[in-house]
């Protein structure tokens, strides 16, 4: 027994001390290729217009901290991010029980669904400049566009692939219809529908972004375009860093998503039956 | 029986459309009638039609011809009074085992305190009390069959239907499930229909076997000497079930039109 914990202790100092070693690596790698980029902007071997110094990045990022540029411009792409996600998210679960419930409706749909899905997003964003302007509803839409599809497409394959025998186990306990859709249809349907979610989050803020950079005098998008256009790629630079941020925080929150789900979800749970 | 049976199949035939729009006939004037707190098993082979018997029962699809009566005169189906256990497992998936063994009764709109009651007091009768709040991904496949088993006798219904419900278990873990299932009905007075491909097991619970051919013909309809308990290990070896397995096996092994129905069958 106290062997058992023993080993068991010991497998996790080696754990903890591999982790360890892994996370000095990752700062010595960052430390190193930022050192010898500064090192040859410093030695003029570099063009600082075309790749700006670490130091002019981080003199930027600094800059609009402190004048308030970052927070005004990032908390725009934050809003159009969830407000888009939500609408899109929302709009494409109902959507997707809608039409996935009435099987001669998808069917018939399907070509015209598939047809609207293969259409890049990005390039609805000139149409949606004419019918929206170039205001911060603009970006919402583009950005909730781009999550309904991708929700609505799991929503409709996660209604369609129920599996009948549960249905039909359920039916045979006496179940009305209305019990069949919400104890079996709407939660099985739902796994899929939630992981169209998780994929979808990510292609929220793309869509705001790129909506940004076609039309925009505001957000994350905007400081990327506007800084270029003046040939300040420090700026630019700066304003991808924090757009990296931003992501990373959304994975996340994707990741989160991901571990509470994953207790039942067929995919993400260690199988032990049958061993 | 003094009174009237169970179940009663009137001359019973189904006939399946195959996709090419042939007709596949896999049950033919099929009839017999089981007597209410019976313990029946059916075996037979794959394509007998043993399968559809029980879905018919249950209701899940309608005889082409014929009628399935019960006790009390009606041929209406699903009942409320009959439960059935399929070889699949049917377990809701984002339902932990409690709220699964629940489900029967809370889809009859019973309250949830009395529901989680029974349930509990049904997963304690199956040796299950420690995995109520586990998934059914996390079970293993005898743990996952016991809750099923569970989750048909929380309605506490009168007739049980069993789709070879053991089938794809390990010899030793059938056992204690055969041996459970027996426990669970004895003193009962709940009707059983087993179907089973296997004649030990035929010959191990029933009162009574029904060997069927292809196209649901009644080869064999024997009642058992009823000794219960009986014992695995020594009923086999019992001279009148060596000659009821002998009778048995040659019913399904001579079965005049397995061969061309197999050949035809397949999906």
């Amino acid at each position: 027994m106290s062997a058992t914990l023993a080993a068991v202790r010991s497998r996790r100092s080696v754990r903890v001390r591999h982790n360890v070693r892994i996370t000095v690596a990752r700062i010595a790698l960052f430390l190193g290729v930022v050192g010898l980029w500064q090192l040859g902007s410093n030695a003029n071997l570099i063009d600082a217009t075309v790749v700006p110094s670490p130091l002019a990045i981080w003199a930027s990022l600094v800059k609009i901290t402190l004048n308030g540029q970052l927070a005004f411009h990032a908390w725009i792409t934050i809003q159009e991010t969830i407000a888009g996600f939500l609408i899109g998210a929302v709009g494409g679960i109902v959507l997707g029980f809608a039409i996935g419930r009435h099987p001669v409706l998808a069917e018939v749909c399907d070509p015209f669904i598939l047809a609207i899905y293969s259409v890049p997003k990005v390039a609805l964003a000139p149409l949606f400049v004419v019918w929206f302007g170039i205001g911060i509803f603009m970006k919402i839409v583009l950005a909730a566009v781009t999550v309904l599809f991708i929700v609505f497409f799991n929503t409709i394959a996660g209604v369609r692939n129920v599996d009948p025998d549960l249905v039909d186990a359920v039916w045979l306990m006496g179940a009305t219809p209305r019990d069949v859709l919400f104890k079996v249809l709407v939660p099985s349907a739902m796994s899929w529908a939630l992981t169209g979610v998780r994929i979808s989050i990510p292609y929220a803020l793309i869509g705001a972004i790129i909506g940004e950079l076609i039309a925009s005098n505001r957000g994350i998008g905007y400081l990327i375009s506007s800084a270029a256009s003046s040939y300040d790629t420090a700026g630019v630079f700066a304003a991808l860093i924090v757009l990296t941020v931003l992501a990373m925080l959304l994975n996340a929150v994707v990741d989160e998503i991901d571990r509470r789900l994953s207790r039942w979800k067929v995919d993400t749970s260690v199988n032990i039956r049958g061993t | 029986m003094n009174s009237a049976p169970a179940i009663a199949l009137g001359d019973v035939g189904k006939v399946f459309v195959r996709d090419d729009g042939t007709a596949l006939a896999v049950l033919e004037h099929v009839g017999f009638e089981i007597a209410a707190g019976s313990f029946v098993c059916i075996v037979g082979r794959s394509g007998s039609g043993k399968s559809t018997i029980l879905n018919m029962i249950a209701g899940l699809i309608e005889p082409s011809s014929g009628a399935i009566t019960f006790a009390d005169g009606s041929t209406k189906r699903p009942r409320l009074d009959v439960g059935y256990l399929t070889q699949k497992e049917t377990l809701l998936p984002w339902r932990d085992v409690l709220r699964n063994v629940a489900l029967p009764l809370e889809v009859r709109g019973v309250p949830a305190a009395t529901r989680e009651a029974r349930a509990r007091e049904l997963l304690r009768l199956v040796g299950l009390s420690d995995a109520e709040k586990r998934y059914p991904r996390e079970l293993s496949g005898g743990m996952a069959r016991r809750a099923s088993l569970a989750r048909m006798l929380a309605s506490d219904p009168a007739t049980l239907l069993l789709d070879e419900p053991f089938g794809a278990l390990d010899a030793q873990l059938r056992a204690e499930l055969q041996g459970e299932l027996l426990r669970l009905w004895q003193g009962s007075g709940k009707t059983i229909v087993f179907v089973t491909h296997d004649i030990d097991e035929a010959l191990l619970l029933g009162d009574r076997v029904i060997a069927l051919q292809s196209g649901g013909r009644i080869a064999v309809d024997v009642d058992l000497p009823v000794q219960r308990p009986r014992d695995v290990r020594t009923v086999r070896f019992a001279p009148e079930f060596i000659a009821l397995h002998e009778r048995l096996l040659d019913a399904l092994t001579t079965d005049p039109g397995a061969r061309t129905l197999s050949a035809s069958a397949a999906p």
